[in-house]
C-alpha cells in the first residue's frame, strides 16, 4: 500500500517538474490557475492513489490538454461549464440533456456549477479501463439515482425511460413502457419495496454486465496517443 | 456398375444440392435458432444504450459517431431476415448463428487483414420493440466502414425505426 502512495508522489513530483518547464502562457506566480490546478489535482490523486495507481505522468497531461481544449471553448477561464460539456459530449451547446446533467452534477464535487480540472480527472478516472469495478457500479448507481436518496425509485426510472425515448424521437404507449418498467423491476428489486437500492444494483449489474459499457471509456487507456503533443513536453520518463 | 464386383462397399454419391436449396436450409436453421427469444434489454439498458448523455466517448470524439446501433419494431426473425437478403445481395457476405439472438456475417473473400466480420446482436425490449446492435469482429475497420455505409445501413432502412445518436 505504501509503495503506491510512495510511487505516486514520485509521479506527482515528476509533474510539477515538468509543468514547472512549460512554463508557456502561465505567469508562475502563486495563486496562478494553471499551478493551482496542478498541485490540487497531485494532491487529489495522491489521496485517491490507493484506489486508482493507474495514472502516470504523460496521462496526467494529455488528460490536462483535454481538459484545457474543453474548457476553452465558450469561455477561456480555464473551468469547464455546463454549456461547454454540452457542447464537448453532443458537439453542440443546443442539446438540452436529462442525462448530461446528470453526469455534469456528478462530476461537480464541489457543487459550484463549474469543473476544475481535479473534478474533471477524478471523475474521468472512474471510468478508466482499469479502474476498480465497485467505483463503476457506484458512480452508475448515483447517475440512475436522480433525486439521489440512495435508491433507484420505479418513478425515476419511468422519468428516465420517457427522457431517452423523447431524446431519441421515439414514442411508446404508457402500457408498453409501464410494462418494459414492470420487467426490468422484477429482475431488479428482489426485496419488492418498490425501490432498487445499492445492493439490488450491484447484483443486477453483475448479472448485466453490458450495463457498465458506458462506465469505461477505452479512450482514456490511449490518451497519451490521442494528444501525443504532450510527449515533446515531457522532460520527464514515466516510471 | 450392375456387376456386383464393383457394388461392393459402394456408396452412391448424393448429388451437390443446389445453391438454391441450400439457402432454404439454412434459412430454416437460421429461423429455427430464432424461435427461442433473444436477450431481455431492461429499461436500463434501453436508457444507458439511446441516451447520448451517458455516453461520454463524445468528449474524446471529434466528429458525431456513425451509429452502429438501431431499433425497430420489427420481430426478431424479421430482422433475422432482413440481414439474410443484405448478406445475399452482397454476393460476398455469409451468414452464421453463434448464439441466441446473435448472428455473423463473414465476407467470404480475404480482406486487407482478414475476412471482414459483423456481428448482429438482437436484444428484446418488447415484442414489438427491439433494438439490434452490430459491431466489427474481424477485418479491416475501413472496409467494414465501407460495407457498413454503403450497403448494410440503406439495405436496412425499410426494419429501422430510429438509429441510435440520431
Amino acid at each position: 500500500m505504501s509503495q503506491c502512495v510512495d510511487g505516486f508522489k514520485h509521479v506527482c513530483n515528476s509533474l510539477l517538474r515538468c509543468f514547472d518547464i512549460d512554463i508557456g502562457k502561465s505567469s508562475g506566480g502563486p495563486g496562478d490557475p494553471e499551478l493551482l490546478a496542478r498541485d490540487t489535482v497531485c494532491n487529489a490523486l495522491i489521496s485517491s492513489s490507493i484506489s486508482t495507481p493507474f495514472i502516470s505522468v504523460s496521462e496526467i497531461e494529455a488528460l490536462y490538454e483535454l481538459f484545457k481544449k474543453i474548457s476553452s471553448a465558450v469561455i477561456d477561464d480555464g473551468l469547464i461549464n455546463k454549456e461547454e460539456f454540452q457542447l464537448a459530449l453532443f458537439k453542440t451547446n443546443k442539446k438540452e440533456s436529462l442525462f448530461a446533467d446528470r453526469v455534469f452534477d456528478l462530476f461537480d464535487t464541489k457543487h459550484n456549477g463549474i469543473l476544475g480540472f481535479e473534478e474533471f480527472a477524478l471523475a474521468l478516472s472512474v471510468f478508466h479501463p482499469n479502474a476498480p469495478i465497485d467505483d463503476k457500479i457506484d458512480f452508475s448507481f448515483q447517475l440512475y439515482d436522480l433525486k439521489q436518496q440512495g435508491f433507484i425509485e420505479r418513478q425515476e426510472v419511468k422519468q428516465m425511460v420517457v427522457a431517452t425515448l423523447a431524446e431519441s424521437g421515439m414514442n411508446l404507449s404508457d402500457e408498453v413502457i409501464e410494462s418494459i418498467i414492470d420487467k426490468t423491476f422484477e429482475e431488479a428489486d428482489t426485496k419488492h419495496d418498490g425501490r432498487i437500492d445499492k445492493e439490488e444494483w450491484r447484483i443486477l449489474v453483475l448479472r448485466h454486465p453490458s450495463l457498465l459499457k458506458n462506465m469505461t471509456l477505452q479512450y482514456l487507456k490511449d490518451i497519451t496517443t490521442t494528444f501525443p503533443s504532450f510527449v515533446f513536453h515531457s522532460q520527464v520518463e514515466d516510471t | 456398375m450392375e456387376n456386383s464386383w464393383f457394388q461392393k462397399g459402394f456408396k452412391k454419391i448424393e448429388e451437390p444440392k443446389s445453391p438454391d436449396s441450400m439457402i432454404e436450409s439454412l434459412m430454416s436453421d437460421v429461423h429455427a435458432a430464432f424461435a427461442v427469444q433473444p436477450m431481455c434489454y431492461t429499461a436500463f439498458d434501453l436508457i444507458s444504450s439511446l441516451a447520448q448523455g451517458f455516453d461520454l466517448s463524445g468528449l474524446f470524439e471529434k466528429e458525431e459517431r456513425s451509429g452502429s446501433m438501431f431499433t425497430t419494431k420489427k420481430e426478431a426473425k424479421e430482422i433475422v431476415s432482413k440481414f439474410e437478403e443484405i448478406a445475399t445481395s452482397s454476393e460476398r457476405f455469409d451468414l452464421k448463428k453463434i448464439n441466441v439472438g446473435v448472428i455473423k456475417m463473414e465476407d467470404r473473400r480475404e480482406g486487407r487483414k482478414g475476412q471482414v466480420a459483423i456481428e448482429v446482436e438482437i436484444f428484446e425490449v418488447t415484442e414489438s420493440f427491439n433494438m439490434v446492435e452490430f459491431k466489427k469482429s474481424g477485418g479491416d475497420t475501413m472496409e467494414y466502414k465501407q460495407f457498413c455505409d454503403r450497403e448494410l445501413k440503406p439495405s436496412s432502412k425499410d426494419i429501422v425505426w430510429k438509429w441510435q445518436g440520431n
